[in-house]
């Protein structure tokens, strides 16, 4: 799943049968290392990363993004580390605006 | 940078490189990613030896994912006014090989637990993905 596509939703290759997780618009989906949750990308309002507990669907939101301000090739990504710790990609480029003087050849 | 629970704050991770789509291999010493803005498939040590590049700059590559085995990584790579399709490349090096050869937009490979599938997504851009599996 990416942004845009939506609801969050689990396949059981057993069942052969779609289940919903979440409803919301959803990004860069992540197992936990366990296999307990899935990380996901909120991407409503000023983001957030949400883990949601497969075994009854609970979701808790992990981190507030509200005061990240995120890079990337199509806006903000998320990984996880081994230990399960969301990792995402900070802005730390500046904006600034130069004034350059030149002289023609 | 990574996020500390217990802290609550945003640290410093792998010494500042700067990339996505990190993806760890399963015995947790290795990790591949996406350099910016190159956007080349890197895999290295957590402890940042033995990089190796496992592309060139002609594609650009989007969210690697290990094999089981930590032997592959399976990415969606693009080049210049092509559709992004599915690859897979030794994590030693080597040519990086065209695993799906459908028609239109591949993307966002993921492995099945016993490494012989490949799970992917077609017909992103227009918000109606379909999920496909294909043995590798």
């Amino acid at each position: 799943m990416s942004i845009g596509s939506g609801d969050l939703v689990l396949f059981d290759f057993q069942m052969q049968k779609w289940t919903e997780l979440a409803k919301g618009v959803f990004g860069y989906p992540n197992w936990s290392r366990a296999g307990q949750y899935v990380y996901v990308l909120d991407a409503r309002g000023k983001g957030a990363v949400l883990r949601i507990r497969i075994s009854d669907h609970k979701a808790e939101q992990v981190v507030d993004l509200k005061n990240f301000i995120s890079v990337g090739s199509y806006g903000t990504s998320l990984a996880l580390t081994s230990d399960d710790s969301p990792l995402l990609l900070r802005d730390a480029g500046t904006q600034d605006v130069y004034a350059l003087d030149w002289e023609a050849p | 940078m990574r996020y500390d629970r217990k802290s609550r704050q945003f640290v410093s991770y792998l010494s500042g490189l700067s990339a996505e789509g990190l993806d760890f291999s399963r015995d947790g010493e290795w990790v591949t990613y996406v350099s910016l803005p190159q956007a080349t498939l890197w895999r290295s040590r957590l402890d940042g030896s033995q990089q190796l590049q496992l592309t060139d700059s002609s594609t650009v590559v989007g969210l690697p994912r290990w094999s089981p085995d930590g032997k592959r990584i399976a990415f969606s790579a693009r080049k210049p006014g092509a559709d992004w399709k599915i690859f897979v490349v030794s994590a030693d090096g080597g040519s990086p090989e065209q695993v799906i050869s459908g028609e239109g937009l591949e993307l966002d490979p993921t492995w099945s637990p016993d490494g012989n599938f490949l799970a992917y997504s077609t017909d992103y851009f227009d918000l109606h993905s379909v999920v496909h599996l294909a043995h590798v």
